[in-house]
């Protein structure tokens, strides 16, 4: 799936529905959509998997086999074994663990900052949305992979600061998606309403904003899940996220690389786990969109 | 004796419109040199066509929109000279009601989380909020059935009732009216322009009335004022209305 | 002059899908437009008017359906037409003009591009003489410099104009059915009435009749020749504009008429109808007036009025007229 895709901005909508309706309304169209619910059972199911790794796991991901060393899939290695004999199964188990870990911490940062800026650039406009979507506008020139690896560069290679880089090199394109929805919901009457009345600033972005991008933060933060991962996976692919001997995909690729002639288990497999997670949120994503997007209801 | 409640002496907004860098900036003249007079218990209307300032002047008042030059005198201040937060608190005697109240309500909060906003802005204990509530809800003929409810569970008619009561809740001294039937159903309109007057005479209200339909103006207005241009072109008693008409 | 029938429509009736079954929006609606008149079609929103227009061009969207009914145009039913022979009456034979200019327009072509197309759709005209057609019409709307305004794009034109370049598509084709869906709504005032006129003159010029629709009936008063007044899905009144303006029958009508500020001139307070409109999940089993009803009897309550015939060219849905004619 193209990246560029969810820069799509959607137009923020302020429906007709209220929140308790809407809930309910919106988990029944969840389940309703079959895409939506496969995504999440898959997602649910890889999450038990990392949760449990330690017992479902068949062997430790560091524990070094010296008898079989690269072994093509067999009955005691299911995957397989790598170069230096570990089992590929269970580091690929562990890896569910550092992997979702640090996309959903990378991805908590791009959400609280990204909101943070994206709605005050909105409400309050002026010099201050100037000056901080021009700094957006030239960091979201780069592509987020690059800012991510400059970021890293600066701080050294190690899996907490290509967490930081993910996230933060998310930020500008978060931000900007939530500046547009908000802008929308700015120029509403019921602001004006609300200003009109005397209510003071936190009230108005605490009633009047947020209850009003929910559905859009909820579309967002899903799809930039999915990018963090990858984003993740290629820091460390490259050296400078995971280190060894950290099970991480990415890491597991980079090494399964070498061996790609005569071992091809080794890369496949971690590569697989990446596409059918980072597909699978991404397609979750896609189904939400459509579920929020008020020119798919009818 | 009647006691001048507002006056607005030479209002005027210029809007820049957007231009390239280096371009010497372009100004619309969306009101020009805008007088005008509110006693006590009475009703002007502002009409014109769209586009003729008549909703800017409306906002100018309320600094809504900020004038570029001119006075607004409540109270013996000039309020356009107002810090934010001295503005805030005039906002308590001079209130709004939006042309179309769906739009002028946030769809996800309930009745009585929408009528209480003006009450939690301006600070009225929380044990004198329930009872004018309800009193303000009687006062617009709905009951406290409808506290529960959001407004799309509730009629055209029903909601700007519901932007009449949330106008009213802290008994301003003067509501600016923008188009406030005009989005309605003709059978409904009627009962909300009855509403309009009964609650000037209940309380002492003064209405700054803003339409572009003469009848409607015609029906409920003291005095009306032409605008065009923006610029008021004619201000007078009901009588003159009728000799516009024929142009 | 003998009149013809232009389009008849009877017994439609639509239904909208929702969560509680189907709601019937459009409940047995008939009527007759006949040659060269207006036939107004008056009610406030909701009471299914706009549906009725959408329902004759099958331009009802997905969740609508005509259940029941036909519409017949010269003599062929247009709701047993499928959507390839649909688009040959649309535009060409029957054409629409909606309320808001400025969504129908398409922002990225030029006036003239869009008026082409539609005339390239329905005849077999080519290149030059394309846009010679396309300025002559843009004349007949009444656009200074047609020449210009040609190469111009929408977001260039007011409100006015750009419901002028509406009309000039609507026309392109010499329709012989014109049907206007408040036409002049979402204009301001003054050009409103030029609106009206040039919709008028129009309608005189190219032998079109008109079907009117409005919630306004200062535009009614103004250029319907028969009025069909809508309430809650059904129709309840049945007249010419005249006797509908100074008697009218039904008590719905009389409400509205009374209700406008230019009536109850002097009065201090305006008549008002009570309560609601309400809405397709709401209509009572008797009369679905009857809940604002300032004459309501018991038999208002417990079963619905049928449409009764007052006199030759009136016939309302009400009680009160019982015994002043037969039904229809």
């Amino acid at each position: 799936m193209a990246k560029s895709e969810i820069y799509k901005p959607i137009q923020a909508r302020v429906t007709s529905k209220s929140p308790m309706k809407l809930r309910a309304d919106f988990l029944k169209r969840i389940f309703k959509d079959k895409r939506a619910v496969v995504c999440i059972l898959f997602l649910f199911i890889v999450s038990i998997v990392g949760i449990f790794a330690p017992i479902i796991a068949p062997f430790d991901p560091e524990e070094l086999f010296y008898d079989s060393i690269l072994e093509a899939p067999n009955k005691e290695h299911l995957l397989g074994t790598d170069a230096i004999g570990r089992d590929l199964l269970s580091r690929l188990i562990y890896g569910v663990r550092v992997t979702l870990t640090v996309s959903l911490l990378a991805v908590a940062i791009t959400f609280f900052l990204g909101t943070f800026i994206g709605l005050v650039c909105a409400y309050v406009g002026g010099w201050v949305d100037n000056v901080l979507m021009r700094i957006m506008d030239i960091l979201l020139a780069l592509p987020s992979i690059i800012l991510a690896l400059a970021i890293v560069a600066i701080l050294g290679p190690s899996l907490t600061n290509a967490m930081i880089a993910v996230g933060v090199a998310s930020i500008p394109g978060f931000a900007r998606l939530i500046r547009g929805a908000a802008l929308t919901i700015k120029s509403s009457m019921f602001v004006e309403a609300s200003r009109s009345i005397g209510s003071s600033h936190s009230w108005i972005l605490r009633r009047q904003f947020l209850p009003n991008v929910t559905g859009i933060l909820l579309v967002y933060t899903t799809l930039f899940i999915g990018v963090a991962i990858l984003d993740t996976a290629a820091l460390s692919f490259i050296g400078l996220g995971a280190q060894p001997p950290t099970p991480e995909w990415g890491t597991m690729l980079s090494e399964g690389r070498n061996y790609m002639q005569n071992a091809w288990w080794l890369a496949t497999f971690p590569g697989i786990a990446i596409t059918m997670v980072v597909f699978a949120v991404n397609f979750l994503g896609d189904a939400l969109r459509d579920i929020f997007d008020p020119k798919s209801s009818g | 004796m009647t006691t001048t409640l507002l006056e607005v002496r030479n209002l005027e907004k210029k809007f820049s419109s957007k231009s390239a860098w280096f371009q010497s900036k372009k100004y619309v003249h969306a009101v020009n040199g805008v007088s005008l007079e509110l006693n006590e218990r009475e009703t002007i209307g502002i009409v014109g066509e769209s586009g003729c300032g008549k909703s800017t002047t409306g906002r100018c008042v309320l600094r809504l929109i900020e004038p570029t030059s001119g006075e607004v005198i409540f109270q013996g201040k000039d309020i356009t000279t107002l810090s934010k937060r001295e503005m805030n608190e005039i906002r308590k005697d001079i209130q709004m009601v939006f042309q179309d109240p769906m739009a002028s309500m946030n769809p996800k909060l309930t009745i009585r989380e929408i009528l209480s906003e003006p009450l939690i802005a301006h600070k009225v204990p929380q044990k004198e909020r329930e009872p004018l509530l309800n009193e303000t809800l009687r006062l617009v003929g709905l009951s406290e059935n409808h506290l529960e409810r959001y407004p799309h569970e509730m009629s055209g008619g029903q909601r700007q009732r519901i932007g009449i009561a949330r106008a009213i809740i802290l008994r301003p001294k003067i509501v600016v009216l923008d188009e406030p039937v005009s989005a309605l159903d003709v059978s409904v309109q009627s009962q909300i322009l009855n509403l309009l007057q009964d609650l000037q005479e209940e309380l002492g209200l003064s209405y700054i009335l803003i339409s572009h339909d003469l009848g409607v103006v015609e029906h409920i207005a003291h005095r009306v004022g032409v605008m065009y241009l923006g610029e008021m072109v004619e201000m007078g008693g009901k009588e003159q209305l009728f000799l516009i008409r024929k142009h | 002059m003998k009149m013809s029938k232009v389009l008849e429509v009877k017994g439609l009736t639509t239904q909208f899908e929702s969560k509680n079954g189907p709601l019937t929006v459009v409940d047995q609606v008939d009527f007759i437009v006949e040659k060269g008149e207006v036939l107004g079609i008056v009610g406030e929103s909701g009471c299914g008017k706009s549906v009725t227009s959408l329902s004759i061009l099958q331009l009802l969207d997905k969740h609508g359906t005509i259940s029941s009914g036909e519409v017949f145009y010269q003599n062929i039913n247009l709701v047993e037409k499928n959507e390839k022979e649909m688009k040959k009456i649309r535009g060409k034979e029957i054409s629409m003009i909606f309320q808001d200019p400025m969504t129908s327009l398409n922002p990225v072509l030029t006036i003239g591009k869009q008026i082409g197309e539609v005339i390239e759709q329905h005849e077999k005209l080519k290149g030059q003489e394309v846009k010679q057609k396309v300025v002559k019409l843009l004349q007949l709307v009444g656009i200074p410099r047609a020449d210009e305004i040609y190469h111009e794009y929408p977001h260039r034109l007011s409100g006015g104009m750009k419901q002028r370049v509406m009309i000039a598509i609507a026309i392109a084709c010499n329709p012989t059915l014109l049907i206007a869906d408040e036409p002049t709504t979402a204009l301001d005032v003054t050009i409103q009435a030029q609106i009206l006129d040039l919709l008028r003159s129009l309608k005189d010029e190219m032998d079109m009749s008109m079907l009117l629709i409005t919630h306004d009936l200062g535009v009614v008063a103004e250029m319907c020749d028969r009025v069909v007044v809508m309430y809650a899905g059904q129709v309840v009144e049945t007249t010419d504009t005249r006797t509908l303006l100074r008697h009218p029958k039904h008590p719905y009508t009389i409400g509205l008429i009374q209700s406008t500020p230019h009536q109850s001139k002097g009065e201090k307070r305006l008549k008002s109808i009570l309560g609601q409109v309400p809405t397709p999940d709401q209509f009572s089993h008797g009369c679905r007036f009857v809940e604002r009803c300032p004459k309501a009897m018991e038999i208002c309550q417990s079963t619905a009025p049928p449409l009764y015939d007052v006199d030759s060219h009136t016939s309302c849905r009400c009680w009160l007229y019982e015994n002043k004619g037969d039904v229809i």
